[in-house]
């Protein structure tokens, strides 16, 4: 699993807004929250930038996690 | 964030019908669909191709005709599966904030009247041409000289495409909080 949920909920941003500031639809937020649509790397970095954060704080998933 | 939208992207959005940003999730998914469309039309025209070619040979004329009708049932059908795929995929879907509900209404409206106005036009066109063909009246006579009920008809289906057009981009509209 991803960490975009929690970051955008850091935040205080909703799906919406999120997905206003980086240029892309609402649904597309969410199916990369729920796993079911892997974004490109220009979009990866966007939604870091956005969010405050690096790609591995994002994406990376911890040993324990899995 | 908004890109600048060229002719070849606003003319992908108008056919498939989004009305938010066409962004990457959205192409595949119309990359997708248009692929399969594709793989379907060509293998359609290959084999249609064949079959008429050689019907043509010994009825020219019964040819022709059915392989018009076999084209528009195509037509319709390749369209249908574009339809039902892309409200499938929720590609349509149109996501507004709620201080912009209001703005966007008013904005299909406008749409509608204009695509309205277009279809209208073109109706009244086209469809004196069946009974050139079928009842050899003059073309031009028909539309100098439109009878009332050709009027009235022409207007009622304008009115009911433009209905029919507007609850479709209605009911992709959605209201977000």
């Amino acid at each position: 699993m991803n960490r975009v949920r929690e970051y955008r909920e850091k935040q205080g941003l909703s799906q919406f807004a999120l997905s206003q500031k980086i240029g892309v639809a609402r649904q597309t937020i969410n199916l990369i929250e729920n796993n079911k649509y892997n974004p490109s790397l220009n979009l990866c970095i966007r939604l870091a930038k956005v969010l405050g954060t690096d790609l591995n704080g994002l994406f990376w998933e911890e040993e324990d996690e899995k | 964030m908004k890109n600048k939208e060229n002719f070849l992207t606003k003319c992908i959005k108008r056919f498939y019908g989004i009305t938010g940003p066409l962004d990457e999730y959205k192409r595949q998914e119309i990359n997708r669909i248009g692929n399969n469309s594709f793989i379907i039309c060509w293998i359609y025209l290959m084999i249609s191709n064949f079959i008429f070619f050689f019907c043509g040979y010994n009825h020219p004329g019964h040819a022709v005709i059915i392989y018009g009708g076999v084209n528009f049932i195509f037509l319709m059908s390749i369209s249908f599966y574009i339809m039902i795929a892309s409200y499938r995929s929720k590609i349509t879907i149109n996501e507004v904030s709620e201080n912009n509900y209001k703005n966007e209404k008013r904005k299909i409206k406008y749409r509608m009247i204009i695509s309205g106005i277009i279809f209208g036009l073109l109706i009244y066109l086209i469809n004196p041409l069946t009974s050139v063909v079928v009842d050899h009246e003059s073309y031009l006579n028909q539309i100098i000289h439109p009878t009332k009920r050709y009027l009235i008809q022409c207007i009622l289906e304008t009115v009911f495409w433009c209905l029919f057009m507007y609850l479709i981009m209605k009911n992709r509209t959605k209201k977000m909080k």
